[in-house]
């Protein structure tokens, strides 16, 4: 199998790696939330005025692309095929990989925007 | 490209999830909470977007989710799939990499103790949330 980004192997490895930066980042913003409780504007614009944050962010959205087209590749893969829903799985499995792309392309665009226009 | 799939096709999802240990039940759930989470995680780039606007709509913000209950209630379910996706995403990481829980009995007893954790939290996420 070709898989996605190259070979089985690199998929596995990419979700797995893709999961600690994604891990880090939750646990990240959790502990800021724990120390700066109640949370303020300033306090918060600044967070993201930081160039390490804008940058940490970035990696962030793009690390949350590849995370999720694996993710959604394998739930639908393993669920939508012509053993489970018939004849029309093909179109179906298509248009479910579209509607991840678009969400996955959303939400790193507005993401990317937000952080740093 | 068109390869044979030898993977396993369950017809019956209902039957193998009652006969499934809970590490399988972790699994699924795994996916579940992962799968949810990214389906309305456009809604957390919208609070995101408001949240950095402006000092007035920060404001507002604040209070929407002081008092509007339906998305007290999104956040919360938010965070319990998070919760739930990322406890169970270490406990497989920690599988895989350092052979933790690999047998079925060691797995079971890791997989109640991430579940029984994740009870704890949601417990926590409930009154910080929705109370």
């Amino acid at each position: 199998m070709k898989g996605l980004f190259g070979s089985g192997t690199k998929d596995f490895l990419l979700s797995r790696i893709s999961s600690l930066v994604l891990l880090s980042y939750f646990l990240l913003l959790c502990s800021f939330f724990y120390l700066n409780n109640p949370l303020t504007f300033s306090i918060w614009s600044a967070l993201f005025d930081n160039i390490g944050m804008k940058l940490f962010t970035t990696i962030f959205l793009l690390t949350f692309a590849v995370h999720t087209w694996i993710g959604t590749w394998a739930i639908g893969s393993d669920y939508i095929t012509q053993k489970v829903v018939g004849q029309f799985s093909s179109f179906l499995y298509k248009s479910y990989r579209l509607f991840c792309l678009v969400i996955i392309v959303t939400v790193t665009i507005w993401s990317l925007l937000i952080v740093w226009l | 490209m068109k390869e044979k799939d030898n993977r396993p096709v369950f017809l019956n999802p209902l039957v193998l999830v009652t006969n499934l240990p809970i590490i399988g039940v972790s699994s699924i759930l795994h996916r579940i909470s992962g799968f949810a989470v990214f389906v309305i995680f456009l809604s957390l780039v919208w609070l995101f977007d408001r949240s950095l606007t402006s000092e007035d709509e920060f404001l507002k913000l604040v209070q929407d989710m002081n008092t509007l209950f339906l998305l007290k209630l999104l956040l919360f379910f938010i965070s319990l799939g998070l919760t739930y996706h990322v406890l169970i995403g270490i406990k497989k990481l920690t599988s895989e990499f350092f052979g933790v829980g690999e047998e079925l009995k060691s797995g079971n007893r890791i997989s109640w103790a991430y579940n029984i954790l994740f009870i704890f939290l949601s417990l926590f996420l409930l009154v910080r949330i929705l109370f």
